[in-house]
């Protein structure tokens, strides 16, 4: 096997998922950062496609399905006029295509209210929560995943690998149940869910992270393994640096490359578990809308927050890629 | 032993196999997850004469009976055994994760190897399609598709196949490339080899052991996945026994009847931890040159 695929391959074997989606910055940050805006173009396309064409696949008259059930026939056919569902498919996408970048994302079936108001509410919600809890699982992951490598073979590498792989193997809907009954019903240091405030998204977020967390301390202690065998290290230590130095300046700063490359991907899998959470912990979020909106057979709502979700996704990778070719020395332009 | 017999054992001992039999059998955490999976899929096939009650018969009378001797692990909210529930869930669970895992296996390696092989425009199409699948973010996918398609148990394999497909594409022309230019291929291309015995006779054996690890990994994340669904309520469906739908039915009663809720999250933790290490140990014993 290719040195560099197995690589990918040891950290974590997924790093390869990366692989097609990493490329060379040849040109200066500008020409970069253009060029892969346009290569995202195809995937924003797909993803449209994907929802419009939702409303075609389910069973049943795409007008019916998008006035609710209980609609008359009146509103039904008011509403295959609006969104010309008579017409050509190519047209109505075109049409659909429209609507979106007005920011026009129909009416909720349920709520009766605007798409778009019911998303901007729920959508930095989701956001916080994914946020919060990938700073976690940075801060969390890369100390005991530092210093398992530092001290390779000793007691802390071995018990911090076993609790690691434990993290990786609970889901995250029972880690939230245990925390939210042991830290909020049995020690009640934290509310049991239902707001939306920092406080209240401490236990979710924790919970989110925590995978995340032993994943990136995983990584971490297989990035240092390599970076501290090389000669630069030795020369620092010969230098008479002190040790602390050596490794938290010198070494985890290179070692820190292949890590932040996959933060786009770990924010992915976050934004992906922020519907467990949110579901355990009743957050009003983008997640729980959507579950929720599946079992309303709400479809503009279900259309529009795939879209949301995706988009924020293929954008939180762009910009990880854009900060990875400008750290990684490799990445920029000669 | 005549000296045929003896030729053969010692290509047994200097053979791949079993220098990879030497180093598994050394990983004490690769014997105790092939333990765990062993123990998995025993449970798995034969459910229904290990469960020691109806998994689906109902006791009202007894409903969130804490675990006493007579029903090990309790009763859940309808009064059924938990103990004889994640049991017969195993099942359900084993074949929900073979199923899924191995309509994407054969679709990622289709997929992955073509576009590996030939490059080009090819390769561009397929990984493009990879790009939209995987713009959706892990679980949304298949939620998505389930919305789609409704939760009969089929659509939930599908589902869940299609969400793998990138993760054993990507991976198959990862390697496809990184080998189509080596010498011994283009050796064998110059004997006149064709494509298709290219893939199939000299390609695909050298990717048996990063995709056998993979697999083994992706069954993990699959019984995440799918015990995700069904704790949305988007997966398998009551009154059917899974291990995600049970936790999601008795979170109501977590403060009265912690168990019924604890035990099915125990069981997936088990299932995937075996799984974990048992592809931790294969990694390491395969290639030893995947090690730290």
């Amino acid at each position: 096997m290719d040195r560099k695929v197995a690589e990918a391959f040891k950290e974590g074997s997924w790093m390869f998922l990366k692989a097609p989606l990493i490329k060379g910055r040849r040109s200066g940050l500008f020409g970069y950062v253009l060029r892969r805006l346009l290569e995202m173009i195809p995937t924003i396309l797909g993803v449209t496609v994907i929802s419009f064409s939702m409303i075609h696949f389910v069973p049943g008259d795409p007008a019916v399905l998008l006035a609710g059930s209980e609609a008359t026939q009146e509103i039904i056919e008011k509403i295959r006029d609006n969104y010309g569902l008579n017409k050509p498919l190519v047209t109505q996408y075109l049409e659909y295509m429209a609507r979106l970048v007005r920011g026009d994302f129909g009416i909720s079936i349920w709520t009766r209210k605007p798409v778009s108001e019911l998303l901007a509410q729920r959508y930095w919600v989701t956001m916080k929560l994914a946020l919060m809890s990938i700073v976690i699982a940075f801060v969390v992951g890369i100390f005991p995943g530092v210093i398992a490598a530092t001290r390779q073979y000793s007691f802390f590498d071995y018990f911090s690998m076993v609790v690691t792989l434990f993290g990786i193997s609970m889901p995250i809907f029972w880690i939230g149940l245990l925390l939210m009954l042991f830290f909020s019903v049995k020690l009640g240091l934290f509310p049991a869910g239902g707001g939306t405030d920092l406080y209240t998204l401490v236990l979710p977020a924790i919970s989110l992270g925590a995978s995340s967390a032993a994943l990136i301390a995983r990584i971490t202690r297989t990035s240092m393994l390599e970076v501290i065998r090389q000669d630069y290290v030795r020369t620092a230590r010969a230098n008479g640096l002190r040790e602390g130095i050596v490794i938290y300046k010198h070494a985890l700063k290179n070692a820190m490359i292949p890590i932040t490359a996959v933060v786009g991907l770990q924010f992915g899998y976050l934004l992906g578990g922020t519907v467990l959470v949110e579901v355990v912990f009743s957050i009003p979020g983008m997640g729980k809308l959507l579950v929720d909106s599946i079992f309303q057979r709400d479809y503009p709502v279900v259309q529009s927050s795939m879209v949301l979700i995706s988009l924020s996704f293929v954008m939180v990778i762009l910009l990880t890629d854009i900060a990875y070719s400008f750290f990684d020395p490799k990445m920029r332009p000669k | 032993m005549n000296r045929v017999e003896g030729r053969q054992k010692d290509a047994w001992e200097k053979g791949e196999i079993y220098e990879f039999w030497r180093r598994f059998k050394k990983n004490r955490a690769a014997l105790i997850g092939a333990g765990m999976t062993l123990l998995f899929f025993v449970v798995g096939l034969f459910a229904p004469f290990l469960a020691p009650y109806d998994a689906s018969r109902i006791s009202l009378s007894e409903r969130l009976q804490p675990p006493s001797l007579k029903h090990l692990l309790g009763m859940d909210e309808l009064g059924r055994d938990v103990f004889s529930r994640i049991i017969i869930s195993a099942r359900v669970s084993l074949m929900i994760q073979l199923i899924a895992v191995s309509l994407a296996l054969v679709a990622g390696l289709l997929l992955g190897s073509v576009s590996g092989f030939y490059g080009g425009i090819i390769d561009k199409i397929i990984t493009g399609f990879m790009g939209i699948l995987m713009a959706f973010p892990s679980i949304f996918l298949a939620i998505i598709i389930i919305a789609i398609i409704g939760t009969q148990l089929s659509n939930v394999i599908f589902a869940v196949a299609i969400y793998l497909i990138p993760q054993f594409a990507l991976l198959t022309r990862a390697l496809f490339m990184s080998m189509k230019e080596m010498e011994y291929i283009e050796a064998a291309r110059a004997a006149g080899e064709k494509d298709w015995a290219l893939i199939t006779l000299y390609l695909f054996p050298n990717t048996f052991a990063p995709i056998l690890v993979q697999t083994v990994m992706r069954l993990a994340t699959t019984l995440l996945t799918v015990s995700g669904l069904s704790f949305l309520g988007l997966g398998v469906q009551p009154p059917a026994p899974e291990w995600g739908a049970m936790l999601s039915m008795g979170r109501t009663y977590i403060l009265t009847a912690p168990h019924v809720a604890t035990f099915p999250g125990l069981a997936i933790m088990f299932v995937v931890l075996g799984f974990n290490l048992l592809g931790d140990g294969l990694r390491d014993s395969l290639d030893p040159r995947l090690k730290d």
